[in-house]
């Protein structure tokens, strides 16, 4: 299980992505483009050390604040 | 004051009342474009609104039921063109025969052998690439008519795309699929190009209305869709109207010019050297405009039908002519074929390169996908002059379309390589500073466009020779 710590910088980074839109844990579809989304695949690799090519990551599991936490609880 | 003008409004869309205003609207929005269809449309969105959890279901009939009718054979069989009909009635077997061995790879997906699952995307695309190449070859032998063979290929862009996202969808899934009230996705009943608005059925349950406020604004996103939808119609014809003398059956005859004031983009390709230079620019930049409007007529109305069905995907076309950058404007402009570049193409790319900088693996993602992800639906897009036995007609098309996708995908690493390091999100600039982006952009996407503009009547040296006028005082 993720700790609350790395949910929480997630959440933070995922904020600056979508500026000016709340994001909670809640699950909020989020609006990010495509560089926002690159920006999230190369700090989930860099953060956790993980290649996403071998866990099958389509980029919709990364537009959703659910779908992210879920990805971290996975390699965290 | 806004909050509380749309909270009335969805109140009132709840309403026994409200919905049939509801309905009685949408058959009224869509009866200038679909025809009778309109009817069968606005019944589905009745029923939708009456049974909402059994939305999928009717989806699902509506779309057999508008299948059958534009491919299937026109009735009475004796009053039309018997051979037509023929023709039509081959074209519902093949459509029938491969959704059905989609379903049956989707029933069977758990007892397949192992590299299937894994491959199954590659051999579907390899599956259909040998239905073309079999087609071509038939024709080739005179065993087949061209007219039959091209119809028949036109089939495999309209299924291979949704067929694609649904493998992904099912080879994600661990319980049973739900194929009937899934069954809508995989057949092309709304708009046609091959597109899936929509994507497949993971997509469509993130924006499925879960309880009667989200149906209620599903459902009024969906009429405002349909009514702008028509706007843009009416501003086209206007626009033709006003400007190339065009007449439609969206204007009346006294309101368009008998003189055009601009060269449409048809003569301009054809002889540019007729017109003044600022009738040749003004002429690209008019184009561009009819070209948005056309598509966002055209996307509206189909993301609209999905909103009223309690579906609220995102807009495909969201005013591309405000984008300060060209991977903004990529976003806009079509947004579903950018979306289905991104799943097939960009993202695989992008994942299976992580040693590599960012930047680099980024140029190498835009290629795949702008450059040979579109050239690959491009190809697949024009296989049907191949199959009708034109070949000259076919390389003329797909040798326009490569010059389009080459200098995209160029535009696209452009701009992302002017991004990456950058804050992500809307940038601050000011007033004219971000006008002038937005002149540029457009001007990039206006000059692009003749690459992807009109028949295989225009030749590569034809629009080569109108790109060299844009520079050229007469």
């Amino acid at each position: 299980m993720t700790s609350a710590e790395d949910r929480a910088r997630l959440i933070e980074f995922v904020s600056t992505l979508a500026p000016g839109r709340a994001v909670g844990p809640d699950g909020d579809t989020l609006d990010l483009d495509s560089l926002a989304l690159l920006q999230v695949v190369v700090y989930l690799e860099q953060r956790y050390g993980v290649r996403l090519a071998a866990h099958r990551i389509e980029p919709d599991d990364l537009r959703s604040v659910s779908g992210l936490v879920s990805l971290v609880d996975r390699f965290g | 004051m806004r909050a509380g003008g749309e909270r009335r409004w969805m109140e009132a869309a709840r309403r026994p009342w409200g919905r049939l205003l509801l309905v009685l609207v949408c058959y009224a929005a869509l009866r200038p474009g679909l025809g009778p269809m309109a009817l069968v449309f606005a019944a589905a969105v009745a029923l939708a609104s009456l049974w909402p959890r059994r939305r999928r279901s009717v989806l699902s009939g509506l779309a057999i039921a508008v299948c059958v009718v534009n491919i299937g054979p026109k009735w009475p069989w004796g009053v039309t063109d018997p051979n037509a009909n023929r023709l039509a009635m081959r074209a519902l077997l093949v459509a029938g025969l491969w959704v059905g061995g989609l379903l049956a790879w989707t029933r069977l997906l758990a007892s397949l052998p192992r590299w299937i699952e894994r491959h199954s995307l590659t051999l579907l695309h390899l599956g259909a690439a040998l239905f073309i190449g079999a087609l071509w070859g038939t024709r080739a032998h005179s065993a087949m008519s061209g007219a039959t063979a091209a119809a028949l290929c036109s089939l495999v862009p309209e299924l291979l795309w949704r067929s694609s996202y649904w493998m992904k969808w099912r080879a994600r899934q661990a319980g049973p699929a739900g194929i009937w009230r899934n069954l809508f996705l995989t057949l092309p009943f709304l708009g046609s190009g091959g597109v899936p608005f929509g994507k497949g059925p993971a997509y469509i349950a993130r924006y499925e209305a879960r309880d009667g406020n989200e149906l209620a604004s599903a459902q009024l996103e969906g009429l405002r869709l349909l009514l702008l939808a028509l706007a843009w119609r009416g501003v086209d014809a206007l626009l033709g109207g006003l400007l190339w003398g065009s007449s439609s059956g969206w204007l009346p005859a006294w309101a368009s010019f008998r003189e055009p004031v601009l060269p449409t983009m048809e003569a301009l390709l054809h002889t540019p050297d007729l017109f003044e230079l600022w009738q040749r620019w003004a002429g690209l930049y008019s184009e561009l405009i009819h070209a948005i409007l056309t598509l966002a007529a055209y996307g509206h109305t189909i993301v609209g039908i999905l909103c009223l069905m309690g579906i609220r995907i995102p807009r495909n076309t969201d005013a591309p002519l405000l984008s300060a950058t060209i991977l903004d404007f990529w976003n806009r402009y079509y947004f579903y074929f950018k979306e289905l570049l991104m799943d097939f193409f960009f993202f695989p790319s992008f994942l299976r390169t992580p040693g590599m900088p960012v930047l680099w693996r980024t140029m190498l993602a835009t290629v795949a996908a702008a450059f040979l992800g579109n050239v690959y639906y491009h190809l697949l897009m024009c296989s049907q002059k191949l199959c009708a036995g034109d070949a000259s007609a076919f390389l003329s098309l797909a040798s326009a379309r490569l010059v389009y996708c080459a200098l995209l995908a160029g535009g696209l690493c452009f701009s992302f390589a002017g991004s990456l390091g950058k804050p992500a999100g809307p940038r601050k600039a000011g007033f004219p500073a971000r006008l002038i982006r937005m002149a540029a952009v457009s001007t990039f996407f206006g000059v692009l466009h003749v690459w992807n503009y009109g028949s295989e009547d225009i030749s590569l040296w034809q629009r080569l020779e109108f790109w060299k006028s844009l520079l050229t005082w007469n």
